[in-house]
């Protein structure tokens, strides 16, 4: 098995045909790495995670993620793909507004095998990632459409994490977090990812967080469509 | 875990899923009520009388003369002479001839003159007696024999007086109070006209008009019913005559004696025909109502498609997110067909239960008013089979959302803004 996570190559897209909203000439990324993503609004962070996580396939050039070209695989593979090694905690957190914040956070494992051999109790290790990121019990069985936009947050997180996948992506995952529960959150990510070898793509606004990552990916300079 | 988020997700929108499941109720009893009066209909009326061969009464339409004679709907505008039923009776093909005078009423219920005949020949169903649940035929003048229904809906006994009304309205405006009967015999129930029907003698019959003429009562000469005893009570008029003959064989030729006859114009049908003749004219309006009933069910799953495909706009997102977690196309399909499936299911349930409420209700009702008997809880395999249908064809049309789900791109139900 190859050591790189992610190998791309002369990437480009476009949210529509006469466009280009991101063009990217290399980058990799190694298993287990860690890194910190930043740039401007607009720069094209979530652009760029989306089609890592083959939520969009390029337009042009080769994407592998895990060895894997996604741009050749059908939609429902790169779902599966998807389901099976990567965790997104998505820029709008993406939750299932009537389930409890617990079925939301032990949703996904239904439709992974990979991930959910690796849990024996879903249920208690819901509670635990949760628990974790500071929601205490009553918040825990609450439906997600009656939890603070922090809380939601930290359910997509823990929803990412649980499952221990091979990538996460996290899209400005401590937004809404004041300082300590966002403390909590980055703690529990370096540990579980180290726990699990998994690597780790985390963008923010926050330059302070920069210190726990192992590489910065500046969206400004490694994106040629905003350059030009 | 699919059950599950289809249940939250429909309780999530449980208004529009409610309305959108009284739709298929309100059409599925619609559908069902269609049936059940069409079947019940036919079966009240072919049950209501067997065993007679002929039906005699003045010259009128083959139709009218079996629904006023056996099914008591509508009046005979004609009667025919007492002597003419005893021509009839005498006659050597003939085992039995049952007369029946008509006219009169006791609270909205017939009262029909008759021999004791009636209760020896009179036959229902499939050839079954006239029982008695309590007491026995008539004996004395003033003897009354009550059918079931009347029975339990004026909460009649035996030994009981009641008084007979001129006239068959559903108000007693002119009464024969001054002839009080008395109720000797409470018949079994039939689900027949029988039930809803008052007996007494021809000659009773008699005695009540004996102070009347031509419906009303004549001044100066009331006759009290002591006197009326000591009267000529010869009947003069019987309004019709069911006939049994030795052997069926001779039905066509009698039938057509009877209807050449020279005293007086008569009609002779047969029961079975006639009836088949009342059912080619109640056929075409009786597919015309079953297929505004179809039309409705319809209506009703095209109005589910509905609401399933706009919600399915407001849906995208989370179809979207199921699919980034990486359920299944099927999958996804497969919480679109249960959640058409449920609600087909459960509204098909609820309207099965209003159909049975509303016919419990409204039993009474069409019993009296139409005659018709219906058994609430006599649904069979046909209604079973239509419902079936209906929740089949529901879920089919829970594939077109689901079809319609899968044909988005990821990435645009995931992207979907405030
Ligand atoms: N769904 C979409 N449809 C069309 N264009 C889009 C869509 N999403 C993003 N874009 C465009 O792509 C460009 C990059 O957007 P992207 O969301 O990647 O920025 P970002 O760096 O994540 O910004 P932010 O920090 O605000 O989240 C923007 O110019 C935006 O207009
Ligand atoms: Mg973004």
């Amino acid at each position: 098995m190859s050591e790189a996570l992610i190998e791309l190559r002369n990437l480009t897209f476009g949210w529509t045909r006469n466009r280009v909203d991101l063009e990217i000439a290399a980058l990799d990324i190694a298993r287990g790495e860690r890194v910190f993503v930043r740039g401007a609004s607009g720069s094209g962070k979530s652009t760029l995670l989306s089609l890592l996580a083959g939520v969009n396939v390029p337009r042009s050039g080769t994407l592998r993620v895990l060895g894997q070209a996604l741009g050749s695989l059908s939609g429902t593979a790169r779902d599966r793909f998807r389901a099976e090694h990567i965790g997104y905690v998505f820029q709008q957190f993406n939750l299932l507004p009537y389930l409890s914040a617990r079925d939301n956070v032990v949703l996904g494992l239904n439709f992974s095998r990979e991930r959910a051999t690796r849990v024996a109790n879903r249920k208690a290790m819901a509670d635990e990632l949760l628990q974790r990121l500071g929601l205490d019990a009553r918040h825990i069985g609450a439906l997600a459409s009656e939890l603070s936009v922090g809380q939601q947050q930290r359910v997509a997180a823990a929803r990412a994490l649980i499952g221990a996948p091979e990538l996460i992506i996290a899209d400005e995952p401590t937004s809404a977090l004041d300082a300590d529960t966002r403390d909590q959150f980055l703690s529990l990510l370096i540990d579980a990812s180290t726990a699990a070898g998994s690597a780790v793509l985390f963008v923010s606004h926050d330059s302070g967080l920069r210190a726990h990552f192992d590489t910065t990916l500046d969206l400004h300079t490694l994106n040629r469509a905003r350059v030009a | 875990m699919l059950l599950k988020i289809a249940r939250s997700s429909l309780y999530n929108r449980r208004i529009s899923a409610l309305l959108t499941l009284l739709t298929i109720a309100i059409s599925v009893a619609l559908l069902l009520a269609v049936e059940r009066v069409r079947v019940e209909t036919r079966n009240s009326f072919s049950n209501t009388i067997a065993g007679i061969d002929l039906i005699v009464g003045a010259r009128t339409g083959p139709v009218q003369l079996l629904l006023y004679s056996v099914f008591r709907i509508g009046d005979a505008t004609n009667n025919i002479r007492y002597a003419t039923y005893e021509e009839i009776a005498k006659h050597p093909q003939v085992a039995f001839a049952i007369p029946i005078s008509l006219g009169d009423s006791h609270r909205g219920f017939r009262v029909i003159g008759t021999t004791a005949d009636y209760f020896e020949h009179f036959r229902f169903g499939d050839k079954r007696k006239l029982e008695f649940a309590a007491g026995e035929p008539f004996a004395d003048l003033y003897d009354a024999v009550v059918g079931a229904e009347v029975a339990r809906a004026l909460g009649y006994t035996l030994g009981q007086q009641i008084v007979v009304a001129h006239g068959t309205g559903r108000v007693d405006i002119t009464r024969h109070d001054d002839k009080p009967f008395r109720i000797v015999g409470i018949l079994a129930r039939t689900g027949t006209p029988v039930d809803r029907s008052v007996h007494v003698s021809l000659q009773a019959i008699e005695a009540i008009h004996i102070d009347w003429q031509s419906g009303a009562r004549l001044p100066g000469r009331a006759v009290d019913a002591e006197t009326a005893r000591t009267m000529d009570l010869q009947p003069k008029a019987v309004t019709a005559v069911f006939v049994g003959l030795k052997s069926r064989v001779a039905a066509f030729s009698i039938q057509r004696q009877v209807n050449d006859f020279r005293g007086e114009p008569l009609l002779a049908i047969m029961p079975g025909i006639t009836l088949a003749q009342l059912w080619s004219l109640i056929g075409v309006a009786e597919n015309a109502l079953r297929l505004v009933a179809a039309c409705v069910v319809i209506a009703g799953i095209l109005g589910m498609i509905t609401a399933l495909v706009t919600t399915l706009n407001e849906r995208r997102r989370e179809m979207a997110i199921l699919r980034s977690l990486g359920a299944r196309p099927w999958q996804i399909g497969l919480l679109l067909v249960i959640e058409a499936a449920v609600l087909t299911a459960l509204g098909a349930t609820v309207g099965v239960i209003v159909l049975l409420l509303g016919m419990v209700a409204l039993a009474p009702w069409l019993a009296s008013a139409y005659g018709i008997f219906i058994q609430p809880f006599a649904m069979g395999v046909p209604e079973l089979i239509l419902v079936g249908a209906v929740v089949v064809f529901g879920i089919l049309a829970g594939l077109v959302p689901a079809l319609m789900a899968y044909s988005r791109s990821l990435s645009d139900g995931l992207s979907i803004r405030v």
